[in-house]
């Protein structure tokens, strides 16, 4: 059997074992360029100890070269990754001290679930006591105790990519970076999952930086969220600031389903009202905006919107008629068709008591003045 | 169940057509190992006679049982070569982002297509040049190049089988490229590395052109003085070297089969601290 092994302090990373606190991260002017096309523009960025961070866009956003420069696989063509304010550029990914969870899970298949977990504390020189007590407390947090002995090839999927945060936080690194770790999973195990990993960050208490392609999935689990689109961030704030304030045309239709009205013109009415007519000639009622600039478009939620066969006394009201009902788990979305041929899109929750209203039907669509956000459409 | 019947016609077909086939592969070669026990003096099938005197003449012979030696002391070292520069070949064409890498490829695997003829008559005068002709070290280096590809070929496939992620992970758990290698990738693909390697030898043990260009009386391999010996004395002698040679040829395939559920089966029960002392060790 093995010979017992003797701790090589290391001071560096003997102290940054000691703080079990999840670090901070810092961008600055992190960029990457193959020749004359830039995979990431200048970014900045920063997440807070402990934070749970949503990385979110299309593909080809550049949000995984973002987190391969973190990680280390990725130069950078410039810029500094601070990692609790040391910067790690330089820094082999081997020397960087954090942990990544992968899309496939990148379990050793030659390896038993224990001695994968137990594979980054081996890494480290640790004892073999140390070692086997980290395991068996790790194997506790993601609730697989009696796998130990189990290779990867005898889990399910969702077992396994369990041993792969077990993996990925043995050794308690302050920062883990999470690659759609949930990206090959079906939806009901995706959901289970999610809670898993919430549950996993809270008593582990490291800082997570989630990368994900699901908005839906990014604002369930993240205190904040970062949204890129042809490498650039276009917005970083907690997933309601996003959905209520989109700074961006991009931000507003990508993160959850958006009505949006392109503005024509825009004038004061009193008290602190917006009268503002868009080009399919509707005209509708905004609160104040302080940023407005000249170009903005509307965004108008479809659950926000309420539908019925008579107008209401609400501040925004436009009439239309039902071209299309569907049910879907819990909701019914309307299409309706308002002036100008324009489509809406309502979505109502459904009560046992509800009626539907029939394809045909003229209706009145209602919202409220603060369910009409202008977005900057710079 | 109407089905079974029409299924099962055209198995038999089948069936028949995959015996043919192995026996229109294998019969050429089997056909040398009952000759090889004849009683006459020339080489002839049907053999008629049975007799154990070409394999006593075989053992008792210098000149046979140095040739024997030869073909190891050749063998061996350049499948040894072939496996280290074989392997770090296809590490790099399939693991480093190399802008040529289907080019360096293409001129790893030119020795496989190549007419061994020309690799010979290349060889000699530089062998000559550098003093190396009828040594063991230029037909080592020889057959080292004509190995490569097949190493290359092996461990490229191997390391196909699996993500590159896996190199990634250990590298974010805090393995060094060394360690790296030695508890992941070389585990991944011990088994394409142990088959190419055996490939290699074979391709060596076998192997004839370069043979006869480059190794002298005192270094000639058992291919060679067959083929001198064929010219030669047509004896059933040949026929008995070429059943050695078959026979040794199966124990090289049942190695290789045997290693492989070995490896497999050990990897399911690896105990965490043996690998550890094995990896160190």
């Amino acid at each position: 059997m093995a010979e017992p092994r003797t701790i090589e302090a290391q001071s560096g990373r003997a102290a940054e074992e000691v703080e079990r606190a999840g670090a901070s991260l810092r961008l600055e002017a992190i960029e990457k360029r193959y020749g004359t096309l830039a995979a990431l523009e200048p970014t900045d960025l920063e997440v807070r100890p402990g934070e749970f961070f949503g990385l979110i866009g299309p593909s080809g956003s550049g949000k995984s070269t973002l987190l391969g420069m973190i990680a280390g696989f990725v130069p950078p063509s410039g810029g500094r990754i601070l990692l609790n304010g040391a910067d790690i550029v330089g820094l082999p990914p081997y020397r960087r001290n954090l942990g990544m969870v992968f899309q496939n899970y990148a379990l050793f298949p030659h390896m038993s679930v224990a001695e994968n977990i137990a594979f980054p504390l081996r890494m480290r020189r640790l004892e073999r006591g140390e070692i086997e007590a980290r395991v068996a407390r790790m194997l506790e947090i993601v609730r697989l105790a009696g796998y130990a002995e189990r290779t990867p090839a005898q889990l399910s999927g969702g077992q396994q990519q369990r041993v792969a945060l077990a993996r990925a936080a043995s050794y308690d690194p302050t920062l883990l970076l999470m690659d759609e770790p949930l990206g090959a999973l079906d939806k009901n195990l995706r959901e289970e999952m999610q809670y898993e990993i919430k549950r996993f960050h809270q008593a582990i208490g490291a800082t997570i930086l989630y990368v994900t392609h699901d908005q839906d999935e990014a604002a369930t689990m993240s205190d904040r969220i970062a949204i890129l689109n042809h490498g650039r961030v276009m917005q970083v704030g907690r997933p309601r600031e996003l959905y209520e304030s989109p700074a961006s045309r991009f931000v507003a239709s990508f993160l959850g389903e958006a009505n949006l009205f392109e503005v024509a013109a825009v004038s004061q009415t009193p008290p602190m009202r917006l009268r503002v007519e868009t080009k399919d000639g509707l005209t509708l009622s905004a609160n104040q905006h302080p940023q407005l600039e000249a170009d903005a478009i509307v965004c108008v939620r479809p659950e926000a919107i309420q539908i019925a066969k008579n107008a209401g006394a609400a501040a925004n009201v436009i009439s239309g008629q039902v071209i299309d009902v569907v049910y879907t788990a819990g909701s019914l979305r309307y299409r309706v068709e308002v002036a100008g041929g324009r489509i809406v899109l309502v979505r109502r929750p459904l009560q046992r008591q509800s009626t539907v209203i029939e394809v045909g039907s003229p209706v009145y669509l209602s919202w409220d003045v603060a369910d009409t956000i202008l977005v900057p459409n710079p | 169940m109407s089905g079974t019947l029409g299924n099962r016609i055209p198995s038999y077909a089948l069936a028949a057509f995959v015996t043919l086939f192995f026996a229109y592969l294998l019969l050429p070669s089997l056909i040398i190992v009952p000759m090889s026990f004849s009683g006459q003096s020339f080489l002839s099938f049907p053999p008629s006679g049975f007799s154990l005197r070409w394999y006593q003449g075989l053992a008792a012979d210098i000149v046979w049982r140095s040739a024997a030696a030869n073909s190891f002391l050749i063998g061996i070292p350049a499948a040894f070569i072939a496996v280290v520069l074989g392997t770090l070949s296809a590490l790099a064409v399939e693991r480093g982002a190399l802008r040529w890498s289907m080019t360096a490829m293409a001129l790893i695997v030119a020795p496989m297509m190549l007419p061994h003829v020309i690799l010979a008559i290349g060889l000699y005068p530089v062998m000559l040049d550098l003093g190396l002709l009828r040594g063991y070290l230029g037909v080592i280096i020889g057959h080292a190049v004509v190995g490569l590809p097949l190493v290359f070929v092996s461990v490229s496939a191997a390391l196909r089988s699996y993500s590159p992620a896996l190199e990634l992970a250990a590298m974010t758990c805090g393995a060094s490229p060394l360690r790296c290698f030695l508890h992941v990738t070389f585990p991944m693909i011990r088994m394409g590395i142990a088959g190419g390697g055996i490939l290699a030898f074979a391709a060596s043990f076998d192997e004839l052109m370069l043979a006869l260009f480059l190794t002298g009386t005192g270094t000639r391999t058992l291919p060679r003085l067959i083929w001198e010996q064929l010219n030669d004395f047509l004896t059933p002698i040949v026929a008995a070297v070429a059943t050695l040679i078959f026979a040794f040829s199966l124990l090289l395939l049942a190695m290789l089969a045997v290693f492989g559920r070995a490896t497999r089966s050990m990897q399911a029960s690896l105990p965490l601290a043996s690998a550890e002392a094995s990896a160190h060790g």
